[in-house]
């Protein structure tokens, strides 16, 4: 099913969609690595005037896994379910692992029309700014 | 496309269509309708009676808007034309065209007026380049309505067609059955809607009609003209240039969807109207005393996209402010890395040398604060990511060798670094702006810090770090012999030793040393740089010297202009007025629309400044060069609470007022009187220059 059904289907709340997230019992699962790594963060200055949540919509054989997430200050806070939220980005499984590993970029992804986003698109711009680099790129510099 | 290229714009959304209004795109060339860097119309042609139209006039009436007054046949005499077809188009997103014909004759006429409609959906960049598309193509009617559209896996460009009134509509077209009465008129309107998938412009298909279009956009223009301030002056060429780069300064402002409502400056028609980090920032320093409001979305939006990350296909380094953003086809595929790119040098020191600027005019503290953590990152990447060369000099060197720039200063052309022998210097390169960038960026820094950010010990180290780099560069980039600052220092650290209009920005960021000055500017003002109408960007007698060559040679407006503002900050007023007025000048010879560039012809050759072959007018810091020279004659400079005004005008100028002028003080004005002969003529000897001063 593309993204867009899919949007649109859980717009008009569909219940087969709007189910509870499969359950994730994978060793290898970057983006719940990822998302349970926020809270425990120093508060990033990157996201000090990002105020608000973002949902996240994460698609995986017919299952979507939501992460929702609040930001602050820079303090990050994190929770599972389908919450209302600012903003809410629907995305693959596979490509929200590469964006949460720098493997993907996240505004190329964007334009591609591989993620759809609704709401305050800059609580997303500000977002991204906390996924890594591609882990090929040399480290220059300092 | 033609000589007669009609280009209506706005935001980052234009049309380039023929003198008929028709759109007739060969693969290569930027004919059409485009938006966010894809073009969502290749052909859109009109006939009535399956005849093709020919073109009485053309009529610009403002940059969004244009009309074109036809008549059927194409034949080269119209002998009393029975009809007559008036097309006026609007541009918004997308555009709405309202589609007029009137009967002349005495009888009803029937009419089969058709509009052919298709679209290649190419990528900016592929029409730059012609590349060919990876994707498959769609077509679809239904309500009336056709729908051009692009797929390749997840990427959706579509365009939406539709039309008032009685249509049918096939898939290369509308057809309009038409019935005129005896010297009646019938109308329609066509709305034209550029839809990206997953990334949608605000305004749905249809919702658009020309009369909301135009109302929107003229209030728009009305109010950014009113606010402005207001030139009245003897030379009334110098009040139309004045006016010509305001308007097009509005057409030139973009929009990002994360602050609607904002704008910052595009660089230019029509291969970049996009966000470009030293672009919109050197614009919106050139337009700071008369449009504030640009300097401040720029600030934002670049730093709501500083680099946070290494990434070496975008050239991304934490802190470092981007290059260029583009929204098409090969930036969502990652065949180009402008997502955004960041392949700049210059944009991240001269992101804190506009947000110091933007609040000694403005006041605007809060600004500083929010933006407080953007521009330490920025400063700090200066000191570790730029120090490519080991030796504490901002150098540059892409990472991404096969789409990224090489040259990452604003003379991004390949052979605009060389040696006076014409050699090439090797990489990473340090060149000498870049150098007066940074340190100007402490300097401000260090004035934020201590008044906004509230940190002593951090301005005190910057101002330490300033003022030892400026003794360093002083040395390292000082070419004794010449009496010039060196473009760049090369790969070893060696000076690369060509003298060029670098040494003008080198004065207009105050890392000169005062005993310096002098000789620079015997140089700038002589007759290997300037030749009566501005100062060339390399001078006469390098081997690489071409009077129309790129960055080798030419004259550049908004160079000039910051070189101009250079020679007032070491108080050579003359000679800054003596630059402001042959740019000004020959401004006069583009109907106040100065080009990117022109010929290094000296004037004395070709009496008219020769235009330098380029397809990209209007061009927005050639646009804010005459606003930024105005400032510099008339010597505005904000100081603390006040605007303190010290003119130095050429006579031609005769009596200047600039009322109104925008500020933390509220609005105060401005007069001036040329006194100073400058007479189009260049300085015979440099034992005329007025001497540094302040």
């Amino acid at each position: 099913m593309c993204l867009r059904t899919l949007v649109a289907r859980l717009s008009v709340g569909d219940s087969r969609w709007m189910a509870s997230s499969a359950p994730s019992t994978t060793a290898f699962d970057p983006t719940a690595d990822f998302f349970r790594s926020l809270p425990g963060r120093e508060p990033d200055p990157l996201l000090r005037t990002a105020k608000g949540s973002i949902r996240f919509d994460v698609v995986d054989a017919g299952h979507v896994e939501h992460w929702w997430v609040s930001m602050s200050g820079g303090t990050v806070s994190v929770s599972r379910g389908n919450r209302r939220a600012d903003a809410k980005m629907v995305v693959e499984r596979d490509l929200m692992d590469r964006l949460v590993t720098g493997r993907a970029n996240a505004m190329a992804a964007l334009l591609r029309g591989a993620v759809i986003v609704e709401g305050e698109l800059g609580l997303l711009l500000a977002f991204q700014r906390i996924f890594p680099g591609p882990p090929t790129s040399a480290q220059p510099g300092p | 496309m033609g000589e007669n290229a009609v280009r209506i714009l706005e935001g980052n959304t234009f049309v380039v269509s023929d003198e008929r209004g028709d759109l007739e795109a060969s693969p290569v060339d930027p004919t059409g309708l485009f938006s966010y860097d894809t073009r969502f119309l290749s052909t859109w042609v009109l006939t009535v009676n399956g005849e093709r139209l020919s073109s009485l006039s053309v009529d610009d009436l403002e940059y969004f808007e244009a009309q074109f007054f036809l008549v059927p046949g194409t034949g080269t005499v119209y002998q009393n034309a029975d009809l007559s077809v008036i097309r006026r188009r609007t541009v918004g997103t997308g555009f709405v065209e309202q589609l007029t014909i009137l009967n002349h004759k005495a009888e009803p006429v029937d009419l089969q007026v058709r509009l052919t409609a298709s679209s290649d959906f190419a990528d900016l960049f592929e029409v730059k380049d012609a590349l060919q598309k990876k994707g498959s193509y769609d077509r679809r009617v239904a309500d009336r309505r056709l729908t051009l559209g692009y797929q390749r896996e997840t990427f959706r460009r579509e365009t939406v067609i539709s039309a008032t009134g009685p249509v049918s509509v096939d898939e290369d077209g509308l057809t309009f059955e038409v019935h005129v009465a005896a010297h009646g008129s019938w109308r329609t309107e066509i709305a034209v809607a550029a839809v990206l998938g997953g990334f949608e412009t605000a305004t749905k298909p249809g919702r658009q009609t020309e009369s909301s279009a135009r109302q929107h956009m003229a209030r728009g223009l009305d109010k950014w003209l009113t606010r402005a301030p207001t030139l009245t002056c003897d030379w009334e060429a110098l009040v139309a240039t004045y006016r010509r780069s305001l308007v097009d300064l509005a057409a030139l402002r973009f929009t990002t969807r994360t602050m609607p409502g904002h704008a910052l400056p595009a660089a230019g028609l029509p291969w970049f109207m996009t966000m470009f980090g030293r672009d919109s920032i050197l614009t919106s320093l050139q337009a700071l005393p008369f449009v504030p409001e640009l300097a401040e979305t720029t600030l934002r939006a670049l730093a709501a996209r500083q680099g946070t990350r290494v990434d070496d296909f975008r050239d991304e380094d934490p802190g470092r402010i981007l290059h260029e953003m583009r929204y098409g086809e090969l930036t969502a595929f990652e065949e180009r890395p402008h997502s955004p790119y960041f392949g700049s040098a210059d944009a991240t020191p001269l992101f804190v040398v506009l947000l110091d600027e933007y609040e000694k005019w403005t006041g605007d503290t809060r600004l500083v604060r929010d933006l407080e953590v953007e521009a330490r990152a920025a400063l700090s990447w200066l000191d570790t990511y730029a120090d490519l060369q080991g030796n504490g000099y901002v150098a540059y060197q892409r990472r991404n060798e096969k789409t990224g720039l090489e040259n990452q200063c604003w003379k991004d052309s390949w052979d605009s670094i060389s040696y006076h022998d014409g050699t090439l210097p090797g990489f990473p390169r340090a060149t000498c702006e870049l150098q007066g960038y940074a340190y100007d960026a402490k300097v401000r820094a260090a004035r934020l810090a201590r008044l906004v950010w509230r940190d002593e010990s951090y301005a005190a180290r910057l101002e330490r770090d300033a003022a030892a780099f400026k003794r360093r560069f002083n040395r390292d980039f000082w070419i004794e012999d010449g009496g010039f600052f060196a473009v760049a220092l090369d790969h070893d650290g060696r000076p690369v030793d060509s003298l060029t209009s670098n040494n003008g920005h080198l004065l207009w960021s105050g890392i000169v040393d005062r005993a310096k000055a002098r000789r620079v500017v015997e140089h700038l003002m002589g007759p290997r740089m300037f030749t009566g109408w501005g100062i060339r960007t390399m001078a006469e007698g390098e081997a690489r010297y071409n009077p129309i060559g790129y960055h080798v040679g030419t004259i550049w407006p908004f160079d000039n202009s910051f070189i101009a503002w250079g020679l007032r900050r070491y108080g050579f007023k003359v000679e800054a007025a003596r630059v402001a007025a042959g740019i000004l000048e020959a401004a006069e010879f583009f109907d106040g629309r100065l080009p990117e560039a022109f010929g290094g012809y000296p004037r004395e050759l070709t009496r008219f400044p020769v235009e330098y072959p380029t397809a990209c007018s209007p061009q927005a810091w050639s646009t804010g060069a005459p606003l930024l020279l105005l400032r510099t004659m008339l010597g505005l400079e904000p100081t603390g609470e006040h605007l303190v005004v010290d003119a130095a005008l050429p006579e031609e100028v005769g009596s200047l007022e600039l009322l109104d002028i925008p500020g933390r003080w509220g609005r105060v004005d401005a007069f001036g009187r040329g006194r100073i002969s400058v007479s189009g003529r260049r300085p015979k000897r440099p034992d005329r220059l007025a001497g540094e001063k302040q």
